[in-house]
This record gives C-alpha cells, sequence and structure tokens, in this order.
C-alpha cells in the first residue's frame, strides 16, 4: 500500500529511481536466494536441461565443480546425446552399481596409491545424502511421483554427477580413504565424535588429479581421454 | 647517426625476444594463481567441490621480503575448475582474498553476520595453483529412537551452517526454540512420508514422533528426518533406523 502512495506521487525520473531500486533489490534477493544449497545452480540446470546448449552446460558444471580440466568435444557429444535421449525417452541408463564400477575402473587408473574402492551401496547412500540439494538431478528414471528414489537408476547427468563427486574425493579427500564398507556403516552413525574424527581427517589434495586430468584431456587421442570413454561405456553412456 | 639507429634497433629487438622471461605472465616470474574450493563439512564424510565462476576481490595487504609485481587491487572470475590465474601480481606477499560471490561471501545465506567473507593467505611467486578455501561449517546433532517412535534430537556443538538462528548466528552460538520447527519424514526411496511437528522443545532440543513408519519390527528402512525453523528454513537432516527394524 505505501508503495502504490508513492508510486502514485512519483514523478517519471522518480518512478524511473524506484523500480530501478525494486530491480536491484530482487536481484540481490534472488541472489541471496540461490545461495541457501550449495549445489542449488545444478539441480536448476538438470530442471532446464532439455536442449543441447542446456545439456552442455549442465555437464560443464558437474565436471568442473568436481574435476579438473575440460570436458573433450567427444566425451561432451556423448554426455549431451545420452541426456537429450534419456529426457526424450525417459529410459534409464545408469545405476547405482554402475556408478560404481565406473568408479572402481577409473579410481586406481587415476591413483592407485590412494584409491581404496567403493560399492552400490556406498553410491546409494552418497545419492541419499544429496538427495535434497539435487533432488531433479538425482532422482530416479523410474520414478513415481511418491518415490523419487524409487529404484537404483539415474539420468546419465545424474550418474556422471555421483561418479565425479566420489572420483574426486575418494582420490584427493583422505576421510573417504578406506574400506567403503566400514565407512557405509559410519554413515549411519549418531556419534558426533566419529563425524568430528572424519573432519579431522579431510584434506584437499588435488595437485596429482588436477596434474593427470587438465593436460589428459586437452588431448582428444591420448589415453585419458579414451579412458574416460571407456569409463563412461561402464556407467552405461551410449557410444 | 645510422650507428646510433641500428644500435637502437637491437636494443628494441633484445628487449623483444628478451621481454617474455620478465614478463608477468611468464611462469617463473611473479604472481600467483589461486584455487577457490568450498569443503562441506556438513555431511558425515567431508566433501569438496570447486567454487568455479566464483568473483574474487583481492586486495594486497604486505610484502614478505623482496617482492615484485603489480600491487594494485584486482577483481576476477575463475574458471570452470575454480582457478584464477594473477601472474602479474606482486609475490612473495599477503593478500587478502575477498568472496564476492559463491560460499562464504556476504550473499551466502549461510555465512554468520560479522564472520569474514575473506581469507588472508600468504602467496608465493608460483605457477602452481595456491589454495583458497571456504568451509560450511557442521552443527553437531546428537538423536535417540525413544519409545519406539519418538526420535529426541539434542544440539551438542559447532557452527550455524546447518541451524541459522534467526537468519543467522555466530558459530558456537546453540539455537534457539525458533529453531526446532516442523519437520518432514521420508524414507530410503524419498518418498515423503509425513510432516511432523516438534513438541517438548527446548533451546537445545526437540522431540519427533515418526509413528507409525517407525514402529519396530517393521522392515529396516532408513528413515531421513528434515528438520526447519520456524522461518520454514531446511535446518537439519538426521538418518535414523527404529531399533528393532534391522
Amino acid at each position: 500500500m505505501l508503495f502504490s502512495i508513492f508510486w502514485r506521487r512519483a514523478d517519471a525520473i522518480g518512478r524511473l529511481l524506484a523500480l530501478a531500486t525494486v530491480t536491484v533489490a530482487y536481484c540481490n534477493y534472488a541472489a541471496a536466494q540461490s545461495m541457501r544449497n550449495p549445489y542449488e545452480s545444478l539441480d536448476v540446470k538438470a530442471q532446464l536441461a532439455t536442449s543441447e546448449s542446456s545439456c552442455r552446460a549442465l555437464f560443464q558444471e558437474i565436471h568442473g565443480r568436481t574435476l579438473f580440466g575440460t570436458l573433450p568435444n567427444s566425451v561432451m557429444a556423448r554426455l549431451i546425446r545420452a541426456q537429450l535421449g534419456f529426457v526424450q525417452s525417459g529410459h534409464p541408463t545408469t545405476t547405482e552399481s554402475a556408478v560404481a564400477d565406473a568408479v572402481n575402473f577409473f579410481g586406481p587408473l587415476l591413483d592407485s596409491a590412494v584409491y581404496t574402492g567403493t560399492n552400490a551401496t556406498q553410491i546409494r547412500l552418497l545419492r541419499l545424502s544429496f538427495f535434497f540439494d539435487v533432488r531433479h538431478l538425482l532422482q530416479a528414471a523410474n520414478r513415481s511421483a511418491m518415490e523419487p528414489l524409487g529404484d537404483n537408476t539415474l539420468s546419465p547427468a545424474g550418474g556422471m554427477f555421483l561418479a565425479s563427486l566420489l572420483l574426486r574425493n575418494k582420490l584427493t579427500n583422505p576421510a573417504w580413504y578406506g574400506d567403503p564398507d566400514a565407512q557405509n556403516k559410519v554413515f549411519f552413525t549418531n556419534d558426533p565424535t566419529v563425524r568430528a574424527h572424519l573432519a579431522s581427517l579431510a584434506r584437499n589434495d588435488v595437485n596429482r588429479l588436477r596434474a593427470a586430468l587438465t593436460p589428459g584431456l586437452a588431448d582428444e587421442t591420448g589415453v585419458i581421454v579414451s579412458t574416460f570413454h571407456r569409463f563412461l561405456d561402464i556407467l552405461g553412456i551410449p557410444r | 647517426m645510422k650507428r646510433i639507429i641500428v644500435l637502437m634497433q637491437f636494443v628494441l629487438l633484445y628487449v623483444a625476444v628478451s621481454g617474455p622471461a620478465y614478463a608477468c605472465t611468464q611462469p617463473p616470474g611473479y604472481g600467483f594463481i589461486l584455487y577457490s574450493y568450498l569443503k562441506d563439512q556438513t555431511r558425515i564424510f567431508t566433501v569438496y567441490t570447486n567454487q568455479v565462476n566464483q568473483s574474487l576481490h583481492l586486495e594486497w595487504l604486505q610484502d614478505n621480503g623482496y617482492a615484485i609485481g603489480n600491487g594494485g587491487p584486482l577483481n576476477g572470475v575463475t574458471d570452470g575448475s575454480g582457478l584464477l590465474s594473477e601472474l602479474g601480481a606482486r609475490t612473495p606477499a599477503r593478500w587478502r582474498i575477498e568472496d564476492v560471490t559463491g560460499y562464504c561471501s556476504n550473499q551466502d545465506f549461510f555465512k554468520p553476520p560479522g564472520y569474514p567473507d575473506y581469507e588472508d593467505l600468504d602467496l608465493q611467486p608460483s605457477s602452481a595453483p595456491q589454495n583458497h578455501e571456504c568451509v560450511r561449517y557442521p552443527v553437531a546433532l546428537s538423536w535417540y529412537v525413544y519409545s519406539d517412535t519418538w526420535v529426541h534430537v539434542s544440539y551438542s556443538s559447532g557452527s550455524v551452517a546447518d541451524i541459522p538462528t534467526g537468519g543467522g548466528s555466530p558459530p558456537n552460538v546453540p539455537p534457539t526454540t525458533s529453531d526446532w520447527g516442523t519437520s518432514q519424514l521420508y524414507d530410503n526411496n524419498g518418498a515423503f512420508l509425513e510432516n511432523i511437528s516438534s513438541t517438548n522443545v527446548t533451546a537445545n532440543s526437540a522431540d519427533y514422533n515418526t509413528w507409525p513408519y517407525g514402529q519396530p519390527g517393521s522392515n529396516c528402512i532408513f528413515l531421513y528426518l528434515v528438520v526447519f525453523d520456524t522461518s520454514g528454513n531446511s535446518c537439519a537432516r538426521i538418518v535414523f533406523t527404529v531399533p528393532n527394524g534391522c
């Protein structure tokens, strides 16, 4: 009401200023809103990924946030094709166990000294852990409205996100080193001291991974890119 | 005169050829590359992700020994892998790295008021990325199931990443009663089960009744309790099972 009174009395310049102020305030509000969940922009992109450009933006963000280097054209084209196919047909392309297999394939090749393995249960728990942040990205392909995680199927983008996130942390973060079954048990503990201990183990030692991926992904004919394609094969992304 | 011109040409040619060896963009020289990332400690296992396309503002604070390079304020945006190259900047020196956007910036809903939106770093002249960290702190919650289906949740310690008290509060300040609002119960298929009101609310704890979903003897399912504060903000998540279900 105050705003309408002000609006009637303002002259043209004043109205423009008021409009600009409201617009800036809205933009600040929108920016602030977008910061509530660190992964929200991924989920928004997952919702909008229905064209080649929007799928490209989604995969660029998934890869950029989790790994290093730039996805080569051949890999990007394959991912976009798979995601568009998924959007159009609704047929799932990957599963939690395929994500585990793909990570278990690529992890030791990137750094066998630190990689300690994962399994489908761990992928499920990671998916549950992130589900409320990136619901659209991680919901099941064969979902029902009532059970968005009703089975273990995933979209190509959902599979890539979980695989890339786990690969990065399994290779660079000591909190994730060790027996995956033991880690799965810890997931359900309600002991804050265990949680504090795991946080103290965390260390972001990315130099080896960055050094392997950044130049490796820049070479379309190199071994890293061909290995990345094999990784996608195991993930269930069609060639 | 002609000799002088020829000599000048030599000098110019030498400068042109040798220039890149001393140029600020040619490592090893001076300047640095920042690597900006988020350390998300709110999960059981800490998770790292890169802060991509993040705006940063850099202010030189002091030299650390003999330093060369540009000491003026700098603005930049991290690339798709969280890197910002400032190979012309003054080093070795202490710089204040301000998060203009992204997590830990003043736009970050969960950054406590008064908590710095910058990190002071002693940066070396190097083309190897140097870390700029943003930490999302957890709040420590304890919980136990009693009377078969009641979940008692209590605050132990920690920061405000999960529990914003009235829009934010400094780290290690306990929540208030307004942080124990309603909650939503989900099963391990992500299926929404029910809204639950909090009862027995104190500043540090609340009880939630999961009946009929958490009955003993039911199938082994993991239940998610998502707690909201009275403003409707998601505060915390708890994973639990019923006592005799598994």
